[in-house]
């Protein structure tokens, strides 16, 4: 559709349209954002008129043109239900059936297959592109290093300064920053080899197809995605490794920290060791000095742990020793001859609990098998703290809410938008969700960036959160819109949405999936929100007089 | 002034209350004020227009129907006695050149709509700017955004169709931009 004559637009947001005409013209600025431009400044023109003759101050009008809310919402009811009633059957079916095992890989709540693919990705891009691993990973790094020290001389400069200023410096910081300024990365192509009876007085970072210490490393080891990380030698260390396949026969004297597809232990770790991989296995020479943490697959202990050992995953099987207890989230729990376990055995299981303790095998403490109580989604509706939790809930979220609103008012500007914008909010958030993980793992696993990921996972948390009350700002929004405005108080407008979201939300089935929407839905609205305050900001940087 | 404080005084005032009907009129006497200053410009002829809102509306009060808002109806009032005086002043029934009055032609791609650039420090200046408008352009103008009547009461008042209310409008603000901007650009 063509757009309608600037005359039209003015009508319309004097609000002097036919009723006919003004269908039109919303069903156009629904998908036109020049005009939707258009009335926006209209609008704000108006409201300037109005200001100056009432001679008050201004009140920042930063409300989007757009059609009547009741519209809006009309319009994304149905989709939006549509896309909660597809996500629910999805979601419950991948919850309440087992798949068939030829497509359990696609279970996204199992272990089955997310390594195998993960580390086949990263492997294939290794061989197909080569260099571009490594490029990511430096960039990552300097990136990581660049960010911290430009947000540490934001922070300094802003005050005196301006952010123009500190913009320059971090793109200099990132320019100027070389790989031996950050850490000491070194790239190799093929292999890299610690002979035996040679010794290295640093910590070593590398990345190459293989690696094997026979000698020994007076400091830390960190290797950035080997395909073979081979300790014969030792490690006076910790060692943080992301490897395809790790084996150790040698010591670490330190932690050894890794995520990877297969890790044999044979050696010997004097301190704790933490796995995330698809099968760790604890060969009969290995020992672990302290404790041991696994989440994998399966993990086969036929060593000894010096004291505690936790496992989470597919399965586990001890025929080593552990000094003291064993906890374990596992689906099958076995533990064969000549097993010793020193203090006690807990088990919990999701299902069915699979135990099986062979005659030969010792447990010197307790046994004690527990399945994971899934409450019935209508029992809780019947306690009394559920209310009393909700109602904690609901006024920690006013409260933040409110907190928020006295800091960023921006945020809870605008209202609850027209279906396309919906699914776009929805849409963007849902890239967000996805992104914002990805990249703190990815940041996490070149080791120096570990801070800005933790520090990019508290944020993402905290947007998380932020996002349900944005959303329940909104809904408060359009449930007290009174001819053509919001008339409540913010406060009030803020703990209608949040009632309804949190009673939303709290419903058996819908619930969940709701939760689902809401948040992405709120996240991308934050996105949106961030965006346009940069551009503002970028746009009304001052010029010079 | 909250919406039942006035309606309080309404009732007082339609029991013939003269310090409840006083009561209320102070309450919108600045806007009454501001009114007639933007749309007879300042001076006395403002003041006394003020003045006789003041006699007209306690003898027009009995019609008021108290469920609809107070301020509306006062500047309803406000504006006719207004456009009464401008008429008898011009010596002419007439306001309007019927030309300006024509809704069609009116074309796109003047000065884009005045943004926030004049909210803040420059409220004044769009004030003065309002107040230079010639009558037809002003007269729209304030009626439409202080005494905030909706179009069918604007050409009501100004003896013209709801459409050519509109075409004024639109032209009044084009006027106020091109004229704010060919001033104003030099200084945002």
């Amino acid at each position: 559709m063509s757009c309608f004559p600037e005359a039209s637009y003015a009508l319309y947001t004097d609000g002097e349209l036919e009723p006919g005409e003004r269908r039109g013209v919303e069903m156009h600025l629904v998908g036109c954002q020049r005009c939707r431009a258009l009335v926006l400044a209209l609008r704000e023109e108006a409201a300037a008129l109005t200001d100056a003759l009432f001679e008050r101050e201004p009140v920042p009008l930063r409300t989007a043109p757009r059609p009547d809310p009741a519209r809006g919402v009309a319009l994304g009811i149905v989709p939006a239900l549509a896309a909660v009633v597809v996500a629910a059957g999805v979601i419950g079916v991948i919850l309440e059936l087992r798949l068939p095992s030829g497509i359990e890989w696609l279970n996204p709540f199992r272990l089955v297959g997310v390594y195998e693919m993960a580390f086949n990705l990263v492997f294939l891009l290794r061989d197909e592109v080569p260099g571009l691993l490594e490029l990511l990973l430096a960039a990552a790094a300097l990136g990581s290093v660049a960010a911290l020290a430009a947000f540490g001389l934001s922070v300094i400069s802003k005050r005196w300064l301006g952010s123009t200023l500190s913009v320059a410096a971090a793109l200099a910081v990132l320019l100027s920053a070389s790989p031996s300024w950050a850490l000491d990365l070194r790239f190799h192509a093929g292999d890299v080899t610690v002979p035996a009876g040679e010794t290295l007085d640093e910590t070593v970072i590398v990345n190459a197809e293989t690696v094997q210490i026979d000698g020994v490393v007076d400091g830390d080891l960190i290797v950035l995605l080997a395909k073979r990380l081979t300790i014969r030698g030792e490690i006076r260390g910790n060692v943080f490794c992301s490897v395809r396949n790790l084996e150790v026969s040698g010591t670490i004297a330190g932690n050894l920290h890794v995520i990877g597809q297969n890790a044999r232990l044979g050696g010997t770790v004097l301190g704790n060791v933490f796995s995330l991989s698809e099968r760790f296995t604890l060969a009969e020479k290995g020992r672990i000095a302290r404790d041991a943490t696994h989440v994998a697959e399966g993990v086969s202990i036929d060593g000894s742990v010096g004291r505690d050992l936790f496992a989470a995953g597919e399965w586990l099987e001890v025929r080593g020793s552990v000094g003291r207890n064993v906890d374990t989230r596992v689906e099958r729990v076995t533990l064969l001859a000549p097993a010793r376990v020193g203090g006690d055995l807990d088990a919990l299981f999701w299902r069915e609990p699979e135990i099986e303790v062979a005659p030969g095998a010792s447990i010197g403490g307790e046994t004690r098998t527990r399945i994971h109580e899934r409450p019935s989604r209508l029992d809780r509706f019947l306690h009394g703290h559920f209310y009393l939790w909700l109602g904690v809930r609901l006024a920690a979220a006013t409260v933040v809410g409110l907190l928020l609103h006295a800091l960023v008012p921006a945020l809870f500007d605008g209202r609850l938008g027209t279906g396309g914008e919906f699914f776009r909010s929805l849409g963007i958030g849902f890239l967000a969700a996805v992104a914002a993980p990805i990249a703190v793992v990815v940041s996490a696993c070149t080791l120096v960036g570990i801070p800005l990921a933790l520090m990019g996972a508290a944020v993402f948390l905290t947007a998380l959160y932020v996002a349900g009350i944005a959303v329940a700002a909104l809904i408060g929004k359009s449930l007290l819109w009174r001819g053509g405005e919001v008339r409540a108080p913010f406060g009030l407008v803020l703990l209608a949405g949040l009632a309804v979201l949190m009673v939303g939300v709290s419903l058996p089935f819908v619930g969940p999936p709701l939760r689902v929407v809401a948040v992405l839905a709120g996240l991308g609205l934050l996105v949106e929100r961030a965006q346009s305050a940069w551009r503002a900001r970028v746009r009304g940087a001052p010029a010079p007089a | 002034m909250n919406e039942h404080a006035v309606r309080a005084l309404v009732e007082r005032a339609r029991t013939g209350d003269a310090e409840a009907f006083a009561a209320l009129f102070g309450c919108y006497e600045r806007d009454v004020a501001r009114l007639c200053r933007r749309m007879l410009g300042a001076g006395p002829a403002a003041e006394d227009a003020a003045n006789e809102v003041f006699l007209r509306t306690r003898r027009a009060f009995e019609s008021f129907d108290n469920r609809r808002p107070f301020r509306p109806w006062l500047l309803a009032i406000a504006s006719h006695h207004c456009v009464d005086r401008l008429r008898r002043a011009a010596l002419e029934a007439r306001l309007f050149d019927p030309r300006e009055l024509e809704a069609a032609d009116l074309p796109d791609g003047g000065p884009s709509p005045l943004r926030q650039a004049l909210r803040a420090e420059q409220s004044s200046a769009l004030v003065a700017a309002i107040d230079a408008l010639p009558p037809q352009q002003r007269l729209p103008i304030v009626l439409r955004h202080f005494a905030e009547l909706d179009y069918a009461a604007i050409a009501e008042l100004l003896g013209a169709t709801r459409n050519q209310v509109g075409a004024l409008l639109f032209r009044a603000r084009r006027e106020l931009r091109r004229r704010l901007e060919s001033t104003g650009g030099n200084e945002a």
